[in-house]
């Protein structure tokens, strides 16, 4: 008998593809029929039927439980639409809340989104590599560079047939672009093989993307710089004058994708004009080069690293900088991991990026708190339905699900407005502070927002939908019909403890914006050892020797003019590291220090403090003579400091004078940077004027403007300001601290929201015991305060844990961030934390009681 | 009403001539034996399921029988729908041969 049922397996295999309530009969139908073949045909060709039977069936099992569940689902769907029809103003709290968060998480997975994925829509962007190579300096230093010389990618594809492309780059520098009777700084050029546009994959609007680059003396233009010079992108075939005398011929126009590509560049000119520009090609001692090569699909980079050393052997001649190694780097590393190296890619802080995420996330969670806190508010009244599931046998598993449907319903609605509410938000708003937001097209060129916050909205979904599953699912049908469920104490612990969390990350939101706020004013105030509020910059670089000479002292006989100087770049965001060792030190290791070029006037034009020594003056001002500051003077702990000698990128300087500190770099620099002042006659770039007053520097700037062609015919005219150039500079704190105030607002907004909710609530449970006390002559101060107290534990609760948590955060993200320029947060913050929370609670708890203390208590106690 | 197709119409047919016999295993056999369709369980099962949601059918679980591994077969009736569904079927059909037939007896 035991011979004639199914196989065990495949009985459990079934029962996998069948639906409970059909197992038993249809496991007895194939064993009936089993038994039947057996006896007709024996054990074995039974067991043959069966299997057969079995495949055949799977599939149209399978059909079943997909009808079963999309049955399910469009259950589920009808009753949260009737619901959502049934109580629209909850509807549309929800809804609205939960796309406003997850459009302002989007807005985060953007900013964040972009450099994760950048550089991605290169085609075969994982099997693209840059060339990056170590180094020692003679100062003992290593270097990591993406700058190589011109031959070292031929030889190496030459040598290495298995790299599938490579592609040699090289910036262009500032070039001088004569257009009509104007002439225009470009700084983002380059030149590039003719491979360039084939090897990656930027669009080309117009053009052939084989050709483009394939002749001598051809530039492509990005659609901006062609809408720049000629109006229009059709321009194609026109000529651009570059340099003064270089006419180069427009073969393309391309589109570069903002943001998402770390290579930025708005001109693109083919390689083998560059001799034109005065570079060299074959030159194994200049290092200008950028390449990128393509390694076959499977083809593991380590196996060409490991001939590396052998290569650099036998081709690479020897250097002052002794070249160490040779490695690849992936191209789609170079946004988040190439910090180290120095790289024409652009690149960004890691943990930056983690941080907005993090923002973002946090947003998603107060949305979701909100969500769990009107789903439960309102389950009073969806008490009886729940009931009676119940009693008609719904399963908890059933209900749990049917929960999760419903929030995971909500979250999908949310989902297309929270998209439109991005897309207004980005195209409107985010353009004034977010860069990348521009001329971007979100819905071709940043798809994976989307796959983010698909993901947000699932994540949402089921976050939202965990509470009130699980309580709701366990309540006790007999006590959903009495209306008061036994489990509610605990629902409101649990109720209480969300809003307390959604108040928490609000407080730290709104700390951390002002934080960054006063941090931002705090940098635009600060004192960087040197004055800039009334010094401008004025761009020389190209004015010929006689000229620059005039326009100096014609600019000194102004009245409104204190001094003039001239430097290699604008002491804002100014970094040239060197590495610098003294002569006969006690210490051999060399040291990074900035070391700036300037000229005999730089202490008086920027009010720079001479402590020890002389400054350069009419007389010391010969090349070799250095000022260095005092972070200098501290490091190598010289007692007297005037007339050491120091090496820095092969020449000596001898130290005249000592002035105070001063910041010209990044101010996000952990330790005062050693510097050294040396005088520069090669790279006149700028000229710094200082005026009377801040306020003169406008009309020195309309003078200068005025009457610029008296020095210059074919350099454009251009000047600004040290305190606009500074802003700019560290405009991205404001931008954060924007972003951190919208955050913030919106999270005391879900906040308040919550506890409305919860006041409500509670308001309405104790509508009798209100009754019963005013009835016993309560008055109306006596009835809010029984609530108020509950909610100012409350919210005392989350002040208590979110004040320290908030102080350590901004704490040490502006020391970690702005090291020694950081603002004292100061008990101001937080009191406006506090007083801006505290103030809507008491209007949430006020506007609640009030109307329940001011009811006549006889309509609340009547109804018994 | 819904309309059923061929499919449905053979196994309410067969249902229907079973009288009190009809469940998955002998509607399979009938459905060989008289239509000549050679159908999986699994295949039988699924317009089953189906016409049992549309209320054509009624079913009654028989007791639990050793010769089945002890489970209990579902036997199958048809409902006064699903007698209603076989005779629209049943017009439609007459409907739509009328002139076939009609050509026939022509020629």
């Amino acid at each position: 008998m035991k011979d004639r049922a199914i196989p065990k397996f495949g009985a459990t295999l079934l029962r996998l593809f069948i639906h409970p309530m059909d197992r038993e009969h249809v496991l007895a139908a194939f064993d009936d029929k089993f038994a039947l073949v057996c006896e007709r045909e024996g054990w074995k060709s039974a067991h043959l039927w069966f299997w057969a039977q079995v495949l055949q069936s799977i599939l149209p099992f399978i059909k079943i439980i997909l009808i079963w569940s999309v049955e399910m689902f469009i259950n589920y769907l009808k009753v949260t639409l009737r619901n959502i029809k049934k109580n629209k103003i909850y509807s549309l709290i929800n809804i609205s809340g939960l796309s406003i968060g997850m459009a302002g998480f989007m807005v985060f997975a953007f900013i964040a989104g972009t450099n994760f994925h950048a550089d991605e829509f290169h085609e075969h962007a994982e099997r693209i590599f840059g060339i990056v190579v170590q180094s020692r300096t003679q100062e003992n230093d290593t270097r990591h560079s993406t700058y190589i010389s011109g031959p070292l990618l031929p030889t190496l594809l030459n040598e290495y047939p298995e790299i599938e492309a490579g592609v040699n780059i090289m910036p262009a520098g500032r070039l001088t672009v004569k257009h009509l009777n104007d002439n225009f700084f470009e700084e983002n050029v380059l030149f590039a093989d003719s491979n360039f546009f084939t090897f990656f994959s930027f669009k080309m609007i117009q053009g052939d993307t084989e050709s483009v680059l394939a002749d001598p003396f051809s530039i492509v233009l990005s659609e901006a710089a062609a809408e720049k010079y000629f109006g229009s992108t059709n321009s194609v075939g026109k000529f651009l004058t570059i340099n003064k005398d270089i006419e180069l011929r427009i073969t393309g126009i391309f589109k570069i994708p903002e943001g998402s590509s770390s290579l930025q560049f708005s001109m693109v000119i083919s390689m083998d004009s560059a001799p034109a520009f005065g570079r060299e090609l074959d030159n194994w001692e200049f290092a200008g080069y950028s390449a990128f090569v393509r390694l076959p699909d499977g083809f593991n980079k380590d196996d060409l690293e490991s001939q590396f050393e052998v290569f650099k052997e036998r081709f690479i001649p020897d250097s002052e900088d002794e070249i160490e190694s040779i490695y690849l780097f992936p191209l789609l590393d170079f946004r988040l991991e190439s910090n180290y190296m120095s790289t024409l890619m652009l690149n960004t802080m890691k943990g930056d990026q983690y941080g907005f995420m993090a923002i973002g996330i946090v947003l998603l969670l107060v949305v979701s708190i909100n969500f769990t806190n009107l789903s439960t508010t309102r389950y009073m009244s969806r008490v009886k339905e729940i009931g009676i599931r119940q009693v008609v046998g719904a399963r908890r598993s059933q209900l749990i699900r049917q929960f999760f449907g419903e929030s995971f319903i909500f979250a999908l609605l949310s989902l297309p407005i929270a998209i439109i509410f991005f897309h207004i938000f980005m195209t409107a708003y985010a353009i004034t502070f977010l860069p990348d937001a521009r001329s971007t097209n979100f819905f071709t060129e940043h798809t994976y927002v989307f796959k983010y916050v698909l993901k947000a909205a699932l994540g949402v979904g089921f976050l939202s939908g965990l509470y009130p599953a699980l309580f709701l699912s366990s309540l006790n049908p007999v006590a959903a019909f009495k209306g008061t469920p036994i489990r509610s104490r605990s629902g409101i612990v649990t109720r209480k403890m969300l809003v307390t969390l959604q108040f928490v990350f609000s407080v730290i939101l709104i700390v951390l914006s002002i934080t960054l706020e006063k941090q931002f004013d705090y940098l635009v105030n600060a004192n960087l050892g040197f004055g800039r509020n009334d010094v401008g910059a004025l761009q020389i670089a190209g004015l010929k020797e006689p000229n620059i000479t005039r326009l100096k002292s014609d600019l000194l006989q102004r009245v409104d003019v204190i001094s003039a100087s001239i430097s290699v770049n604008v002491p804002v965001w100014w970094t040239n590291e060197m590495g610098v060792v003294s002569e006969n030190g006690t210490i051999n290791r060399s040291m990074t220090f900035d070391v700036y070029g300037v000229d005999n006037s730089i202490v008086e034009t920027l009010d720079l403090n001479v402590i020890s020594g002389k400054d350069f003056g009419e007389d010391s001002y010969k090349q070799g003579n250095v000022l260095i500051n005092k972070a200098a003077v501290d490091y190598f702990e010289w007692a007297n400091p005037i007339g050491k000698r120091l090496k820095y990128g092969g020449i000596t300087g001898t130290v005249i004078g000592v002035v105070n500190d001063f910041q010209f770099r990044y101010v996000g620099n952990p330790r005062m940077m050693p510097s050294i002042l040396y005088v520069d006659k090669q790279n006149p770039n700028y000229l710094l004027i200082e005026a009377q007053t801040p306020s003169q520097l406008s009309s020195v700037s309309g003078f200068l403007k005025d009457n610029w062609n008296e020095y210059s015919s074919d350099i454009p005219f251009s000047f600004l300001t040290l305190d606009n150039h500074f802003n700019d500079k560290y405009t991205y704190i404001n931008t954060l601290a924007i972003l951190c105030k919208i955050t913030g607002g919106l999270a005391v907004f879900f906040s308040c929201l919550g506890l409305l909710g919860l006041v409500s609530y509670t308001v309405e449970r104790k509508t009798k015991e209100i009754g019963v006390r005013k009835v016993l002559g309560a008055s109306l101060y006596d009835v809010t305060m029984i609530f108020l107290k509950d909610f100012l534990i409350l919210i005392g609760i989350s002040y208590l844990i979110s004040i320290p948590l908030s102080y350590w955060l901004s704490d040490s993200l502006i020391k970690l961030a702005w090291s020694r320029y950081n603002t004292d947060i100061g008990t101001g913050t937080f009191m406006i934390a506090v007083f801006f929370t505290l103030g809507l609670t008491l209007i949430a708890v006020f506007s609640q009681t009030m109307r329940a203390a001011n009811a006549n208590p006889v309509d609340s106690l009547r109804d018994e | 009403m819904k309309p059923i197709t061929t499919l449905e119409e053979n196994i309410l047919l067969s249902i229907y001539n079973l009288k009190d016999n009809a469940y998955l295993v002998s509607i399979m056999e009938y459905l060989h034996e008289n239509a000549g369709l050679k159908l999986a369980i699994g295949s039988v099962f699924a317009p089953l399921d189906r016409l049992y949601k549309k209320e054509y059918l009624t079913v009654e679980n028989g007791s639990p029988s050793p010769k089945v591994g002890g489970r209990a077969i579902r036997y199958y009736h048809l409902t006064d729908a699903g007698i209603e569904a076989l005779r629209a079927r049943q017009e439609v059909i007459n409907s739509m041969w009328t002139g076939f037939n009609t050509m026939r007896s022509e020629s």
